[in-house]
Protein backbone atom coordinates (compact mmCIF):
# COMPACT_ATOMS: atom_id res chain seq x y z
CA UNK A 1 0.00 0.00 0.00
CA UNK A 2 1.30 3.45 -0.83
CA UNK A 3 1.46 5.96 1.98
CA UNK A 4 -1.37 8.49 1.89
CA UNK A 5 -0.68 11.99 3.03
CA UNK A 6 -2.48 13.42 6.04
CA UNK A 7 -5.73 15.13 5.16
CA UNK A 8 -6.45 17.68 7.81
CA UNK A 9 -9.63 19.57 7.25
CA UNK A 10 -11.19 22.54 8.92
CA UNK A 11 -14.84 22.45 9.87
CA UNK A 12 -16.62 25.77 9.60
CA UNK A 13 -20.26 25.52 8.70
CA UNK A 14 -23.30 27.61 9.39
CA UNK A 15 -26.22 25.34 10.23
CA UNK A 16 -29.77 26.52 9.70
CA UNK A 17 -32.59 24.65 11.36
CA UNK A 18 -36.19 24.09 10.44
CA UNK A 19 -38.61 26.92 10.98
CA UNK A 20 -40.86 26.75 14.02
CA UNK A 21 -44.16 28.61 13.82
CA UNK A 22 -45.60 29.86 17.11
CA UNK A 23 -48.67 32.08 17.02
CA UNK A 24 -48.08 33.47 13.55
CA UNK A 25 -44.43 34.11 14.32
CA UNK A 26 -41.76 32.02 12.60
CA UNK A 27 -38.52 31.19 14.38
CA UNK A 28 -35.49 29.71 12.67
CA UNK A 29 -32.47 28.66 14.77
CA UNK A 30 -28.96 29.16 13.41
CA UNK A 31 -25.82 27.49 14.78
CA UNK A 32 -22.17 27.26 13.81
CA UNK A 33 -20.13 24.09 13.64
CA UNK A 34 -16.38 24.47 13.92
CA UNK A 35 -13.39 22.24 14.48
CA UNK A 36 -10.86 20.06 12.78
CA UNK A 37 -10.66 16.56 11.42
CA UNK A 38 -7.95 14.54 9.79
CA UNK A 39 -6.56 11.18 9.00
CA UNK A 40 -3.17 9.62 8.54
CA UNK A 41 -2.48 6.44 6.65
CA UNK A 42 0.85 4.70 6.54
CA UNK A 43 2.28 1.28 5.83
CA UNK A 44 0.67 -1.08 8.29
CA UNK A 45 -2.02 1.14 9.76
CA UNK A 46 -3.71 4.43 10.09
CA UNK A 47 -5.92 6.60 12.16
CA UNK A 48 -8.41 9.40 12.06
CA UNK A 49 -9.53 11.99 14.58
CA UNK A 50 -11.95 14.87 14.82
CA UNK A 51 -12.75 17.75 17.12
CA UNK A 52 -16.13 19.37 16.66
CA UNK A 53 -17.79 22.24 18.48
CA UNK A 54 -21.34 23.33 17.77
CA UNK A 55 -22.42 26.69 19.18
CA UNK A 56 -25.73 28.49 18.86
CA UNK A 57 -25.53 31.76 16.92
CA UNK A 58 -28.98 33.29 16.76
CA UNK A 59 -32.62 32.74 16.03
CA UNK A 60 -34.16 34.55 13.11
CA UNK A 61 -37.63 35.78 14.04
CA UNK A 62 -40.09 36.62 11.29
CA UNK A 63 -43.16 38.39 12.58
CA UNK A 64 -46.61 37.95 11.07
CA UNK A 65 -46.32 41.40 9.45
CA UNK A 66 -43.16 40.32 7.62
CA UNK A 67 -40.68 42.12 9.89
CA UNK A 68 -37.49 40.15 10.53
CA UNK A 69 -35.13 40.44 13.46
CA UNK A 70 -32.24 38.45 14.86
CA UNK A 71 -32.07 37.36 18.50
CA UNK A 72 -28.41 36.65 19.31
CA UNK A 73 -27.80 33.69 21.61
CA UNK A 74 -24.72 35.14 23.29
CA UNK A 75 -22.59 33.30 25.84
CA UNK A 76 -23.13 35.30 29.03
CA UNK A 77 -20.56 33.35 31.06
CA UNK A 78 -17.86 33.85 28.44
CA UNK A 79 -18.62 37.56 28.23
CA UNK A 80 -18.41 37.89 32.02
CA UNK A 81 -15.10 36.00 32.19
CA UNK A 82 -13.70 38.09 29.31
CA UNK A 83 -14.68 41.23 31.20
CA UNK A 84 -12.93 40.01 34.34
CA UNK A 85 -9.79 39.09 32.36
CA UNK A 86 -9.81 42.48 30.63
CA UNK A 87 -10.11 44.22 34.01
CA UNK A 88 -7.19 42.18 35.36
CA UNK A 89 -5.01 43.02 32.36
CA UNK A 90 -5.92 46.71 32.68
CA UNK A 91 -4.94 46.72 36.37
CA UNK A 92 -1.62 45.03 35.55
CA UNK A 93 -0.98 47.52 32.74
CA UNK A 94 -1.73 50.54 34.93
CA UNK A 95 0.46 49.17 37.74
CA UNK A 96 3.33 48.53 35.32
CA UNK A 97 3.00 52.05 33.93
CA UNK A 98 3.07 53.54 37.45
CA UNK A 99 6.13 51.47 38.36
CA UNK A 100 7.86 52.57 35.14
CA UNK A 101 7.13 56.24 35.83
CA UNK A 102 8.36 55.89 39.44
CA UNK A 103 11.56 54.17 38.27
CA UNK A 104 12.23 56.87 35.65
CA UNK A 105 11.57 59.62 38.20
CA UNK A 106 14.03 58.03 40.62
CA UNK A 107 16.67 57.69 37.90
CA UNK A 108 16.24 61.36 37.06
CA UNK A 109 16.73 62.42 40.69
CA UNK A 110 19.83 60.28 41.20
CA UNK A 111 22.91 62.53 41.84
CA UNK A 112 25.65 62.40 39.18
CA UNK B 1 -3.93 -11.17 2.27
CA UNK B 2 -3.96 -7.38 2.62
CA UNK B 3 -0.91 -6.26 4.62
CA UNK B 4 -2.46 -3.08 5.90
CA UNK B 5 -5.40 -2.04 8.03
CA UNK B 6 -6.88 1.31 7.28
CA UNK B 7 -8.92 3.67 9.41
CA UNK B 8 -10.83 5.74 6.91
CA UNK B 9 -12.14 9.21 7.43
CA UNK B 10 -15.54 8.34 5.97
CA UNK B 11 -17.32 7.97 9.34
CA UNK B 12 -16.21 11.50 10.26
CA UNK B 13 -17.36 12.92 6.94
CA UNK B 14 -20.69 11.15 7.30
CA UNK B 15 -21.05 12.55 10.81
CA UNK B 16 -20.29 16.06 9.56
CA UNK B 17 -22.98 15.72 6.88
CA UNK B 18 -25.51 14.87 9.58
CA UNK B 19 -24.65 17.80 11.84
CA UNK B 20 -27.64 20.02 12.43
CA UNK B 21 -28.91 22.67 14.81
CA UNK B 22 -30.67 19.96 16.82
CA UNK B 23 -27.33 19.45 18.59
CA UNK B 24 -27.65 22.83 20.31
CA UNK B 25 -31.30 23.86 20.04
CA UNK B 26 -33.72 21.64 21.93
CA UNK B 27 -37.31 20.81 21.18
CA UNK B 28 -39.80 23.58 22.04
CA UNK B 29 -41.42 23.18 25.48
CA UNK B 30 -44.68 24.87 26.39
CA UNK B 31 -44.62 26.66 29.76
CA UNK B 32 -47.93 28.37 30.40
CA UNK B 33 -48.46 30.98 27.73
CA UNK B 34 -44.82 30.87 26.69
CA UNK B 35 -42.86 28.51 24.51
CA UNK B 36 -39.33 27.69 25.68
CA UNK B 37 -36.52 26.65 23.38
CA UNK B 38 -33.48 25.31 25.32
CA UNK B 39 -30.09 26.37 23.98
CA UNK B 40 -26.73 24.70 24.69
CA UNK B 41 -23.29 24.42 23.19
CA UNK B 42 -21.75 21.07 22.43
CA UNK B 43 -18.15 20.04 21.88
CA UNK B 44 -16.62 16.64 21.37
CA UNK B 45 -13.46 15.01 20.14
CA UNK B 46 -12.64 11.48 19.19
CA UNK B 47 -10.09 9.42 17.38
CA UNK B 48 -9.54 5.89 16.23
CA UNK B 49 -6.81 3.91 14.60
CA UNK B 50 -5.64 0.50 13.69
CA UNK B 51 -2.43 -1.18 12.72
CA UNK B 52 -0.87 -4.45 11.77
CA UNK B 53 2.73 -5.54 11.95
CA UNK B 54 4.98 -8.50 11.28
CA UNK B 55 8.12 -9.69 12.98
CA UNK B 56 11.38 -10.34 11.14
CA UNK B 57 11.26 -12.46 8.06
CA UNK B 58 12.07 -16.14 8.32
CA UNK B 59 15.81 -16.83 8.57
CA UNK B 60 17.87 -18.27 5.82
CA UNK B 61 20.01 -21.36 6.30
CA UNK B 62 23.16 -19.24 6.70
CA UNK B 63 22.02 -17.85 10.08
CA UNK B 64 20.99 -20.72 12.33
CA UNK B 65 20.41 -18.49 15.40
CA UNK B 66 17.92 -16.25 13.66
CA UNK B 67 14.17 -16.85 14.24
CA UNK B 68 12.69 -19.46 11.99
CA UNK B 69 9.12 -18.09 12.03
CA UNK B 70 7.76 -14.58 11.77
CA UNK B 71 5.33 -13.13 14.33
CA UNK B 72 2.30 -11.13 13.33
CA UNK B 73 -0.06 -8.93 15.25
CA UNK B 74 -2.74 -6.39 14.78
CA UNK B 75 -4.72 -4.01 16.90
CA UNK B 76 -7.14 -1.19 16.84
CA UNK B 77 -8.59 1.28 19.27
CA UNK B 78 -10.46 4.46 19.69
CA UNK B 79 -11.52 6.98 22.23
CA UNK B 80 -13.44 10.17 22.62
CA UNK B 81 -15.00 12.65 24.93
CA UNK B 82 -17.38 15.52 24.87
CA UNK B 83 -19.28 18.06 26.86
CA UNK B 84 -22.48 20.00 26.61
CA UNK B 85 -23.07 23.28 28.39
CA UNK B 86 -26.40 25.03 28.80
CA UNK B 87 -26.36 28.55 27.38
CA UNK B 88 -29.87 29.67 28.11
CA UNK B 89 -33.40 29.54 26.80
CA UNK B 90 -35.29 31.37 24.12
CA UNK B 91 -38.62 32.46 25.52
CA UNK B 92 -41.32 32.99 22.94
CA UNK B 93 -44.35 34.87 24.22
CA UNK B 94 -47.07 37.01 22.69
CA UNK B 95 -44.92 40.06 23.56
CA UNK B 96 -41.91 38.86 21.62
CA UNK B 97 -38.93 36.56 21.49
CA UNK B 98 -36.02 37.01 23.85
CA UNK B 99 -32.95 35.06 24.86
CA UNK B 100 -32.44 34.46 28.58
CA UNK B 101 -28.82 33.40 29.19
CA UNK B 102 -27.71 30.96 31.85
CA UNK B 103 -24.69 32.10 33.86
CA UNK B 104 -22.11 29.61 35.10
CA UNK B 105 -21.66 31.16 38.53
CA UNK B 106 -18.90 28.74 39.54
CA UNK B 107 -16.71 29.75 36.60
CA UNK B 108 -17.43 33.44 37.09
CA UNK B 109 -16.69 33.19 40.83
CA UNK B 110 -13.39 31.40 40.17
CA UNK B 111 -12.43 34.03 37.59
CA UNK B 112 -13.38 36.75 40.08
CA UNK B 113 -11.28 35.22 42.87
CA UNK B 114 -8.31 34.86 40.51
CA UNK B 115 -8.81 38.48 39.41
CA UNK B 116 -8.82 39.73 43.03
CA UNK B 117 -5.61 37.80 43.80
CA UNK B 118 -4.03 39.12 40.60
CA UNK B 119 -5.04 42.69 41.44
CA UNK B 120 -3.74 42.43 45.02
CA UNK B 121 -0.41 41.17 43.67
CA UNK B 122 -0.01 44.06 41.19
CA UNK B 123 -1.26 46.78 43.53
CA UNK B 124 1.04 45.57 46.33
CA UNK B 125 3.96 45.47 43.90
CA UNK B 126 3.17 49.02 42.76
CA UNK B 127 2.81 50.38 46.29
CA UNK B 128 6.16 48.83 47.23
CA UNK B 129 7.78 50.33 44.14
CA UNK B 130 6.25 53.70 45.03
CA UNK B 131 7.38 53.64 48.66
CA UNK B 132 10.74 52.10 47.79
CA UNK B 133 10.34 49.12 50.10
CA UNK B 134 10.60 45.51 49.16
CA UNK B 135 10.30 42.35 51.16
CA UNK B 136 11.93 40.42 48.37
CA UNK B 137 15.52 39.54 49.32
CA UNK B 138 16.67 39.29 45.73
CA UNK B 139 15.38 42.81 44.92
CA UNK B 140 16.92 44.42 47.96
Amino acid sequence: MTERPDRPGRIDRLLTGQQITVGGRTIQPVARAGGWYGESQAEGGGGAAAWVRVTPVEVVVREADGAERHVITFDATRQAVRGIVAAGLTIAGVCLAIMLVVSLARLGRRPQ
Amino acid sequence: MDDTMTATIEPIENMLKRLNVGAVFGEPIREGDAMILPVASVGYAFGYGSGRGRGPAAASGDEPEAPVSAGEGEGSGGGGGGKAQPKGVIRITADGVKFEPVMDLTRISLAGIAMVAWSVFWITKTVRAFTGTSSCKCCG
